[in-house]
């Protein structure tokens, strides 16, 4: 099946049935196919076609769904924007993949603003969902009309979604993904989880994440479950209440929040009244402490799973049927395939340690435009995730830590090189470079260590505004450290690990 | 989704439904999972593993369907055998793939015996459903009790089908399908017809065949529909019963059984109780005259398609609702599609007539172990059929006449070639070609011209028997006609299309 078969077969099969709820508005299955070939028509008209793309930056909504099933639609792949993007990394994006067309909304003003007129060629249209004062573009509403588009022949191979992850080399690489790799992951992962028809889905994780949209979106899409939209997590309240009103029963979430209703104190009525059956945790790796308090108090079972968009991005879980072991990734979806090797692609003794590479029908076609590092990321058709793992003899996977300086803030990937190519951009920096801290609130967060110029006096202030300028709020250190020199080896590479162990010894040069 | 998806989604929506009924046997489509499982842990205890061949030489039941899944529940390739197959035949099918087990039954005892004698090396164990005298071969009921096994993974890219089909130099060549082929097939065709777990499907042509695999078994398996397994259309009137008694509503044949049903006498009470919705007809073009008659006979849509083994096999059917073309083979179904080309490849403007090639996650992987038959039918992903057609403006196709040689038997396909083969080795035979001949009855059988050695003599009743010595049956010339040469083009190559007009110009003189 590809994407587009999904929905309908969901609007053939269910039709009647609520899909969608946020705030007011709702969509039943039917209704939503409905939108969707409408949105495709609309798209149509202005020029969008088989092999084109389109953006969507927008904060989770009922458009969000419809736009990107709409251009799937058109059989135009759809390049989800993380909406912590500023300008220049969106025009980055924008003119990597030449996006022909690009949905977002008021929110997202000021970015859109700061986006040169003329700099991305290929952008034609705009499309805003509630206006944009003082920009030209086009009403989403204007695009539905009774027309329907007609049916564009899709194979399943063909490219569905490029996803932006951050880059090792400063530059965010665009994962693209193709229909049997989203519609398959959907399908391998619906019994190791144990979903069921009558499940009610809840998703306030921002969209434009690979996991959020596959275990949020398409999941409960593909298997004709009701799905309750958040725009966020905040007023957290908001989360709590809806959980209750929409018996909600599967939590899908990343371990910043489980670690937040582990401590937090909940009302009484909560545990009487709620449906929850499974809550998932995804995104980076859940502290086996919050793990342990969440489900005492919870009495549900908390799955933890592991993946990357690069997989569309689910790889494993702890199924819902078979024991879970704490701080262990669980085991490997159906129909994929994991395996530790050495660098040179040989699996290792169960128990030893080496890089998690991943098979199967959810492996990426590669990299957009970029064959270098898809020869680096696939090999013989193993996907190599960069992150250091074992298996035991049951074949549970534990992560024991990452081969590339990933550093993962609320779920959200930032490659040091990038924040660090911010910060050779400014005048008074020499040298610089970035590690991640563990933090309880965000998992990891980014610090920078920082060489001046000579007679250059630091401000750490005036730096970090700087790159706030520059990059995602979540991408900034949130500590920079002056040294006068950064420690390196022989060869000159900087010394990551050192400067890690000295920062949380206190130490600097 | 691969095929074991298929089945265990099926198994977890409708648990407790009756997918196949059979002679009075009955599988739930939970119970046909376990049943695969359980078969599955016998076959990895006889040492079947990923990647293996097993053969499947099985008339219509439900242990075919058992088999053909639980094969594949181990990652092992499945390859269903043309039942009217000779020994022959079945040893260079065995061998040329390398198949580990084969699964029969006494039916095919002497083939079996004859094939294994002429050698089949890779061949470690031959089950059987009933007693095989004379083999030596394990029970498919002692298979059970071994426990049972969670399938093994598959992504939907991997093989898990060769089907062998009549090759135009002779022998069979095994056509490579992968999950996906088969399960996209699928999901792109029912939309057309609008099947719904509702329907009910019967199937009586056998399942070896990709056209009654695909809409008789995978269709309704896929959609949690009732499939009744009748082991043959012979007698008729079990067909018309079960018809009626378990209320089919989409009646699935090839050409021949329309154009009997549209002549012969039916029943009047067959007319007015039957709860057909739709009649699919494929495996070989009917003529209009009979869907015409038929549909007004039967008051039912009647809708032709077209496919292939190398496309898993539909690429189009007429739509249900909308347009229906009688004559036309449909538009391409879903997500595939079908372009015409000239002889250089280049896509010809609606209208024109040149080569059906077709595009889309049906078509096959290549040929097994054959890169350069493999070679001439892929280019650049399209699948040419050797087919010559036309399409009109709104896409719908018609097929005009075979760019190959190609003669096609009540919906099996024989190429020239392999009869030849044989004729030739017989020692009276100088030179011969085998042409195909319009039969209402087979809707085309194939008529020999056979040269004679000089001093040599042949009739044709022995020439005939020689031939279904080492062919199958449907394979053998209706006829065999004696001539003094054969009319040749400069090069030597033989010109079929002036045999097939001189033959026809005789009949008429006659």
């Amino acid at each position: 099946m590809n994407l587009l078969q999904v929905v309908k077969k969901a609007a053939m099969q269910e039709g009647k049935k609520t899909f969608l709820v946020c705030g007011g508005q709702k969509r039943t299955f039917a209704g939503f196919y409905d939108r969707v070939l409408s949105v495709g028509a609309g798209l149509a008209k202005l020029g969008v076609k088989k092999g084109d793309r389109v953006a969507i930056m927008l904060h989770n909504s009922v458009e969000f769904i419809e736009a990107y099933f709409g251009i799937i639609s058109t059989g135009a792949s759809v390049v989800p924007l993380n909406v912590f993007l500023k300008s220049e990394e969106t025009a980055y994006i924008l003119n990597d993949c030449k996006v022909k067309a690009f949905f977002t909304s008021s929110d997202f003003k000021g970015v859109v603003e700061g986006i040169k007129p003329g700099s991305v060629p290929t952008l034609e249209n705009i499309i805003s969902v509630d206006g944009l004062a003082g920009i030209g573009h086009l009403k989403y509403e204007s695009l539905i009309t009774p027309d329907k588009i007609g049916e564009i022949k899709m194979s399943i191979e063909d490219m569905a979604v490029i996803i932006y992850t951050s880059g090792t080399t400063g530059k965010p690489k665009g994962a693209m993904l193709s229909h049997k790799n989203l519609v398959s992951n959907v399908e391998n992962c619906r019994y190791p989880l144990g979903i069921k028809q009558e499940d009610v889905f809840l998703v306030f994780l921002p969209m434009f994440h690979s996991y959020s949209f596959t275990a949020n979106v398409l999941l409960p899409l593909y298997m004709q479950c009701k799905l309750v939209v958040l725009k966020s997590v905040q007023p957290f309240t908001n989360v709590i209440l809806t959980l209750i009103k929409h018996r909600v029963s599967i939590f899908i979430s990343i371990p910043q929040i489980y670690t937040l209703l582990a401590e937090r104190k909940l009302p009484g009525w909560f545990f009487m009244l709620h449906n929850l059956k499974m809550a998932v945790s995804g995104g980076a790796s859940l502290p086996v402490e919050t793990l342990k308090k969440f489900t005492s108090k919870f009495k549900i079972p908390l799955l933890e799973g592991y993946g990357l968009s690069e997989a569309s991005p689910i790889c494993s879980f702890n199924h819902r049927d078979r024991p879970a072991k704490p701080g262990s990734i669980g085991q490997a979806i159906d129909n994929v395939e994991i395996k530790i090797a050495d660098d040179s692609g040989k699996e290792v003794k169960r128990g030893a340690s080496g890089e998690l590479i991943v098979k199967g029908d959810n492996v990426m076609i590669g990299y957009y435009n970029n064959e270098e590092a898809t020869r680096e990321a696939i090999k013989d058709g193993w996907l190599y995730t960069g992150d250091i793992a074992s298996m035991d003899g049951e074949d549970y996977v534990f992560i024991l830590d990452r081969k590339k300086d990933m550093i993962i803030v609320n779920g959200m990937n930032v490659y040091p090189r990038e924040v660090e190519e911010v910060l050779f951009k400014h005048p008074s920096v020499l040298d610089a470079a970035v590690i991640g801290d563990l933090n309880a609130e965000h998992g990891e967060i980014p610090i920078a260590v920082v060489r001046l110029k000579d007679n250059v006096k630091g401000d750490e202030h005036e730096l970090r505004k700087f790159c706030r300028e520059h990059l995602a709020n979540y991408k900034v250190p949130h500590r920079i450290e002056f040294w006068a020199d950064l420690p390196r080896n022989a060869s000159g590479k900087v010394l990551k690990r050192e400067i890690k162990r000295m920062l949380s010894e206190g130490k600097k040069i | 989704m691969n095929l074991i998806q298929v089945v265990k989604n099926s198994a977890a929506s409708s648990p407790d439904k009756v997918f196949l009924v059979c002679d009075g046997e009955k599988r739930t489509f939970k119970g046909f999972y376990e049943r695969i499982k359980t078969l599955g842990a016998g076959l990895d205890s006889l040492g079947v593993k990923r990647g293996d061949k097993v053969a499947l030489l099985m008339h219509n039941c439900i242990e075919y369907i058992e088999t053909y899944f639980a094969v594949i529940s181990r990652g092992a390739v499945i390859v269903p055998v043309n039942t009217f197959l000779k020994a022959e035949e079945l040893a260079y099918i065995l061998n040329d793939c390398g198949v580990k087990a084969l699964f029969t039954s006494s039916d095919f005892k002497d083939i079996v015996r004859d094939a294994e004698k002429t050698g089949t090396a890779t061949l470690k164990n031959v089950v059987s459903l009933d007693e095989l005298k004379g083999i030596e071969h394990l029970k498919y009921s002692s298979l059970f009790g071994k426990g049972s096994l969670e399938p093994v993974g598959a992504g939907c890219d991997e093989l898990a089908a060769i089907l062998y089909t009549s090759g135009t130099t002779g022998h069979p060549k095994g056509a490579m399908l992968a999950h996906k082929n088969l399960v996209t097939d699928v999901e792109n065709s029912k939309d057309v017809i609008a099947v719904t777990e509702k329907d009910v499907f019967m199937c009586f042509l056998p399942m070896f065949h990709s056209f009654s695999f695909m809409a008789n078994v995978m269709v309704p398996l896929y959609c949690g529909c009732r499939m009744v397994i009748l082991r043959s259309i012979q007698p008729f009137t079990k067909v018309v019963k079960n018809l009626l008694l378990q209320r089919v509503t989409i009646f699935v044949a090839i050409p021949q059984v329309f154009i009997l049903m549209a002549e012969k006498h039916i029943p009047f009470y067959v007319l007015l109780l039957n709860s057909m919705r739709i009649c699919i007809s494929g495996g070989a073009s009917i003529p209009v005259e009979f869907i015409r008659k038929f549909e007004s006979k039967f008051r039912k849509p009647l809708v032709e398609g077209y496919g292939l083994s190398e496309a898993a096999p539909i690429c189009a059917l007429n739509p249900l609702f909308g347009r229906r073309v009688p004559g036309s083979i449909g538009p391409a179904i879903n997500n595939v599609e079908i372009r015409i080309r000239d002889d250089g490849g280049k896509e010809l403007p609606a209208g024109e007539t040149g080569e059906l090639t077709i595009k889309g996650d049906n078509v096959m992987m290549g040929y097994y172990n054959n890169p350069e038959a493999t070679a001439e039918a892929l280019k650049d992903g399209w699948l040419y059929t050797g087919d010559i057609g036309k399409k009109d403006p709104d896409g719908y196709v018609y097929i005009l006449e075979r760019k190959k040689d190609l003669i096609i038997v009540n919906g099996m396909n024989v190429y020239p070639r392999e009869v030849e083969e044989v004729l030739y080795k017989n020692p009276a035979v100088a030179d011969a070609s085998v042409v195909g001949e319009k039969n209402d009855m087979h809707g085309e059988i194939p008529v020999a011209v056979v040269v004679l050695k000089e001093g040599a003599s042949a009739d044709e009743h022995s020439l005939r028997k020689f031939c279904r010595d080492h062919i199958a049956n449907y394979k053998v010339p209706h006829r065999v006609e004696f001539w003094k040469e054969l009319p040749k083009n400069s090069t030597g190559k033989v010109l079929k299309r002036d045999i097939r007009k001189m033959i026809e110009e005789r009949k008429q003189r006659a």
